[in-house]
């Protein structure tokens, strides 16, 4: 007994102790900014009804601003027309490939093949007097600075009168 | 403790502007001084942002406000201080441990720190000996006993309330209270007469 009266006055001193701890006035405008706040955070736009836009050309119509029913959306073509046009293009793409296909294989042909072929044209042009020990120094006029370049016909002429051609050729560009 | 009737809040449900002010009218002191006993000086700037949030979170909430269950709106609304205080000292924590560790100024120091050639006008209200001394006491109970002993013995509220507002039973709010005190009484024991 002795010790809950001696409680009770232990907290009725603290109590009046604690009447020291005050806290500061609130501010003026604290009420007011807090309702606006309160008003702003409230003031939602509501959500448009399911039917809006039925309403809407429903009036529209009524009015007479726009005639008819709304027409389903499709697509611009059907699948099964689509393929049937791709049918002809894929013909048409397989008829120019085998044509194409020969010229393209030849032009990437293996180039090592190609050189190991006996050269009928570079045969003919053996033919023709050369001074293989020429220099270039005899070669090339001294008052020159062409460099002399290599030159081979791509299709030689084998007739006389086509070998006499190329030797004038060859004598007139390295005279 | 301050009672709002159950009209008053059937009002403001409906948006009445004149109900909702009547509520923060009635309501905004002791909202107030319950979130400054609990956070402290360190939030005085604080504590009128605070305040206002628990308000517009009561507000957005009050639709599932229930008469009928037996709580008193009062009541409800100081389980919204509560939880929102207690965000509000998580996220302070968790600020001041990245800035501790990143060397880059002790925010918990500069809190605690007095300046007296540049004290702000709501630090004079706690400017005095007997309050510094109270006020650090309080700081040194947990969040929980602070919240029950600011509850009960500045605010005065019943323990069914503070249950309510805690969500535990009326034995932990004694038990709590009663620690709290102890708590108290001990380190204000210099003060106090007996």
């Amino acid at each position: 007994m002795d010790h809950d009266a001696h409680e009770d006055h232990e907290d009725t001193a603290l109590r009046e102790l604690l009447a020291a701890h005050v806290v500061p006035e609130p501010s003026p405008d604290f009420v007011d900014d807090t309702v606006l706040r309160i008003q702003l955070d409230a003031h939602t736009v509501p959500d448009p009804s399911p039917d809006f836009v039925e309403t809407v050309m429903a009036g529209l119509a009524r009015d007479g601003l726009v005639s008819g029913t709304r027409p389903t959306l499709q697509r611009a073509t059907e699948l099964g027309e689509r393929r049937l046009r791709l049918v002809p293009l894929l013909l048409a793409a397989a008829v120019l490939l085998g044509f194409l296909l020969p010229n393209l294989i030849r032009g990437t042909g293996d180039p090592e093949a190609f050189l190991d072929q006996p050269s009928t044209s570079f045969a003919e042009v053996s033919s023709v007097s050369f001074d293989e020990n020429a220099t270039e120094h005899d070669l090339r006029p001294a008052d020159s600075d062409v460099v002399p370049a290599i030159w081979l016909p791509s299709s030689p002429d084998n007739t006389e009168h086509g070998k006499d051609l190329l030797q004038q050729k060859w004598q007139v560009r390295f005279k | 403790m301050i009672e709002i009737p159950n009209e008053i809040v059937a009002r403001a449900r409906e948006r009445d502007q004149d109900a909702c002010r009547r509520i923060v009218e009635e309501l905004h002191r002791p909202v107030l001084s319950t979130i400054h006993r609990f956070l402290g000086k360190r939030f005085v700037d604080d504590v009128d942002d605070v305040a206002q949030d628990v308000f517009l979170k009561v507000f957005r909430a009050i639709d599932r406000f229930d008469p009928e269950r037996g709580v008193k709106f009062s009541t409800w609304v100081f389980t919204f201080v509560r939880n929102h205080c207690l965000d509000v000292l998580k996220k302070k924590r968790l600020t001041t441990v990245s800035l501790s560790s990143g060397g880059a100024g002790d925010d918990e120091t500069s809190w605690e720190l007095e300046d007296p050639s540049g004290r702000k006008p709501a630090l004079q209200a706690l400017d005095s000996e007997l309050a510094s001394q109270i006020e650090t006491a309080l700081h040194g109970l947990s969040d929980d006993h602070r919240m029950v002993f600011v509850l009960r013995e500045f605010e005065q509220l019943d323990l069914k309330s503070i249950a309510e507002v805690m969500g535990c039973t009326e034995g932990t709010v004694k038990s709590r209270l009663h620690r709290a005190k102890a708590a108290m009484k001990e380190k204000l024991k210099g003060y106090l007469r007996t």
